[in-house]
């Protein structure tokens, strides 16, 4: 009798240890499927709370500017037909008012300019209107301190409202450097303050106008 | 919580423990013993009880056998061997071993009883002394068959599912259970003493076994023997027969006890008058214990009986647990179920808890979800009121678009000329700026690929409308002079003086002594420092007129 016992015993240690396995797979392969769910779902809600500040935000937008729709709307129409036209005209007039400086200031060796990292803004996916990002790198070299912070001074001073002065280096340079070289070969001044002034334009844009 | 049975010569008792504290007790006698009827109510009532049985019956036989260990085996256990092929498979047994020892003249008294004959002849001395030698293991070896009451009873346990834990034999546990007696004796006028181990005889009238008689030296069972306790006898009558079989008994082990200087201490498990009238008697010579029962099971003529007090004893040492091979297999499968099933058990549910835990979470995101979009429907409401104002205009939201990005190139930002202007104020015939860098760090003007290399509180900037800016300049430090202290005083000076243009501002200055150069006539002392502060940006101007909206 004690034998069938013993039989029973083993079938039921073998049942459990069976059924806990078969619950610990079952809950090991619900825990993956939940935390998938978990990951998709927090995603999917920080887009709605993307999208809903998005709409508050354009709500708000709304609201304040609801009195002068018409006028926005000309805008709107304006930027989208002349946007590219309009930053060409934009640089085109920097450059001019920099040749001003070079001649206002005499500088010898006149501000270099550069343009780089040109790029438009990662804004609202499916939207026409973005910002055009372009920057102007100036580089020259003043006589004296007072020189350096009148030039700085003008090219901040005619830059358009959206343009912006991002960075400004100054070395007093103590070492032969190849434009101290020219200077010195061409009989120039010396002007031994070397700027560098980084400016950063931001320009409303039709998307896909490059 | 545990139900012990012990199964006696003249019947089965049943006692249950709950918390260390007797619950409740069932006498079955020797006619019904094999019924289960008798006792399945009780064993029902306790059945997440754990049950221990402890076999005291007639069909129990006692062996001493002495074997000889060899050196080389540390883990070779010979009785194992001797029990394994000496006894049937079904067989219950158990033992328990002592090795070598000056007590061991119960070789001779085995001997001469005819109890257990020696395996090795050759390891009894002339003097009957073996267990002067150390490699003599000595070992009491208890079995029954399984059958009859037993086997009834464990069959109803395991059918009926009953949580059976061990089983053991009630004459190993006799030595120990002596000893531990005799150590919680409560009698004032004998304190116990170690020389009090040596001979000890045990006495107890018990209901299942009726009156028990042991005889044990140190952990050493020498002898135990039951006798039927007559129910139509006076106390006196059952005084003069312990008396007797006591003193019978005695003297079998007269030249043991005298061999070893042994001193005779008698232990009477019971408050009975009988223990006191036997005190009176010429027992008074020997060392009497008596341990008190609170509440003794009393027979019809009102004599203590101490089942409960000697499984009491019992359950304070539990020693030698009894097998045969299917209750070894039993055994086995049982602490595997612990071990295993136990653990299993506890990670499932922790791991269901995660689950369950993890189920709430994605549960507060939906609701999240569903409140966003409950504000979202009330926003858009109010989209619609102002389109339906505006019939005319068809991109309303490109409109809203537009309005955003323009006003955003309206934000003013910092301008560098004012910090430029009041570095380069620092400057004097000792003190020269040779470099000088003016940054303006905002996430709206930096190109995104490139944030990673730029130190940009994205937070704090986005958060108060704040821009940050950061300079470095590049100053040194040009004198004549060479006195040193003059040159750290004038830089405290400086210090102090750009601290104070800049006292919203984080200024660092950092003074390497290491680069401090002396030429003849000539110090230079060259000073790096940084200004950051948070400057405020123009803000958009946009009244938050959504906010009363979303209330």
């Amino acid at each position: 009798m004690i034998k069938n016992h013993v039989i029973h015993f083993k079938n039921i240690l073998f049942f459990k240890i069976l059924s806990c396995l078969m619950a610990i797979i079952v809950s090991f392969f619900l825990l993956s499927e939940l935390r998938e769910e978990i990951v998709a779902l927090e995603v999917k809600q920080g887009q709605t709370e993307n999208f809903l500040n998005n709409t508050i935000s354009k709500l708000n937008y709304l609201l304040t500017f609801k009195q002068d729709i018409e006028k926005i709307e000309t805008r709107y129409k304006n930027t989208l037909a002349q946007s590219e036209k309009n930053i060409e005209l934009k640089i085109k007039k920097l450059q001019d008012k920099i040749e001003r400086i070079n001649k206002q200031y005499n500088l010898p060796i006149p501000i270099k300019v550069q343009t780089r990292h040109n790029r438009i803004s990662n804004n609202i996916k499916n939207d026409d209107i973005n910002i055009y990002y372009s920057e102007l790198i100036l580089e020259f070299a003043a006589k004296d301190h007072k020189e350096l912070v009148e030039i700085i001074h003008d090219i901040v001073s005619f830059l358009p409202e959206t343009s912006v002065v991002a960075n400004i280096s100054v070395r007093q340079v103590d070492y032969l450097s190849p434009r101290i070289i020219k200077m010195l070969s061409h009989n120039y001044r010396i002007n031994l303050f070397e700027s560098e002034v980084r400016i950063v334009n931001q320009d409303i844009i039709y998307k896909g106008v490059k | 919580m545990l139900v012990f049975v012990l199964i006696g010569k003249s019947g089965i008792y049943f006692v249950s423990f709950k918390k260390g504290m007797r619950e409740k007790e069932l006498f079955i006698d020797k006619a019904n013993q094999d019924n289960v009827i008798y006792y399945s109510e009780f064993l029902y009532e306790h059945r997440n009880y754990e049950v221990i049985l402890l076999l005291d019956h007639d069909q129990i036989n006692l062996h001493n056998e002495n074997f000889v260990l060899k050196d080389s085996s540390f883990f070779y256990n010979p009785v194992k061997e001797y029990v394994f092929n000496k006894f049937d498979k079904s067989t219950i047994t158990s033992y328990s071993c002592v090795i070598g020892s000056n007590n061991a003249v119960i070789a001779e008294d085995d001997v001469k009883n005819d109890i257990s004959a020696p395996v090795f002849g050759n390891i009894i001395g002339n003097d009957g002394n073996i267990a002067k030698q150390k490699n003599i293991l000595m070992a009491t070896i208890v079995s029954c068959p399984f059958k009859g009451t037993i086997e009834i009873l464990l069959d109803y346990i395991f059918l009926n599912s009953l949580r059976y834990k061990a089983t053991y034999f009630l004459s190993l546990a006799l030595p120990q259970m002596a000893i531990y007696a005799l150590n919680n004796s409560k009698d004032n006028y004998s304190a116990f003493s170690k020389e009090d181990h040596g001979f000890i005889v045990m006495i107890a009238i018990t209901r299942a076994s009726a009156i028990i008689i042991s005889f044990t030296h140190r952990n050493k069972l020498l002898r135990e023997f039951s006798v039927r306790c007559p129910d139509d006898q006076s106390d006196i009558y059952i005084q003069g027969l312990i008396e007797h079989l006591v003193s019978t008994k005695l003297l079998e082990f007269k030249d043991y006890i005298k061999s070893n200087n042994l001193q005779i201490s008698m232990i009477f498990i019971g408050n009975s008058s009988i223990a006191k009238n036997m005190n009176d008697t010429s027992y008074g010579r020997y060392k009497i214990y008596v341990l008190d029962i609170e509440d003794g099971n009393k027979n019809a003529r009102n004599l203590d009986f101490c089942d409960s007090k000697i499984i009491e004893l019992f359950n304070k040492n539990k020693r030698h647990a009894a097998f045969n091979k299917y209750l070894k297999s039993i055994t086995k499968m049982q602490i595997a179920n612990m071990l295993l099933f136990k653990p299993m058990v506890i990670f499932i549910f922790s791991l269901v808890a995660f689950l369950i835990m993890l189920q709430q979470n994605i549960n507060n995101v939906h609701n999240a979800i569903y409140e966003l979009n409950t504000q979202y429907q009330i926003i858009d409401e109010e989209y619609k009121k102002i389109k339906e104002e505006y019939p005319n205009i068809k991109n309303i939201s490109k409109l809203a678009n537009f309005y955003k990005t323009e006003s955003k190139l309206r934000k003013k930002f910092p301008e560098p000329i004012q910090d430029i202007k009041k570095i380069l104020s620092v400057n004097a015939n000792d003190i020269n700026v040779e470099y000088l860098s003016w940054q303006l760090l905002d996430p709206d003007l930096e190109d995104k690929n490139h944030y990673n290399n730029i130190s940009i509180d994205k937070k704090a900037v986005q958060m108060d409308n704040k821009s940050n800016i950061k300079m470095h300049v590049d100053l040194k430090y040009t004198s004549a002079n060479q006195d040193t202290e003059f040159a750290a005083k004038r830089i405290d000076v400086l210090f102090q003086e750009i601290k104070n243009i800049y006292q919203d501002s984080n200024v660092y200055i950092r003074q390497d002594d290491k680069k401090i150069m002396s030429l003849p006539n000539m110090l230079t002392v060259p000073i790096n420092i940084e200004i950051t502060e948070f400057r405020a940006s123009d803000a958009y101007g946009i009244k938050k007129l959504s906010d009363n909206i979303m209330k």
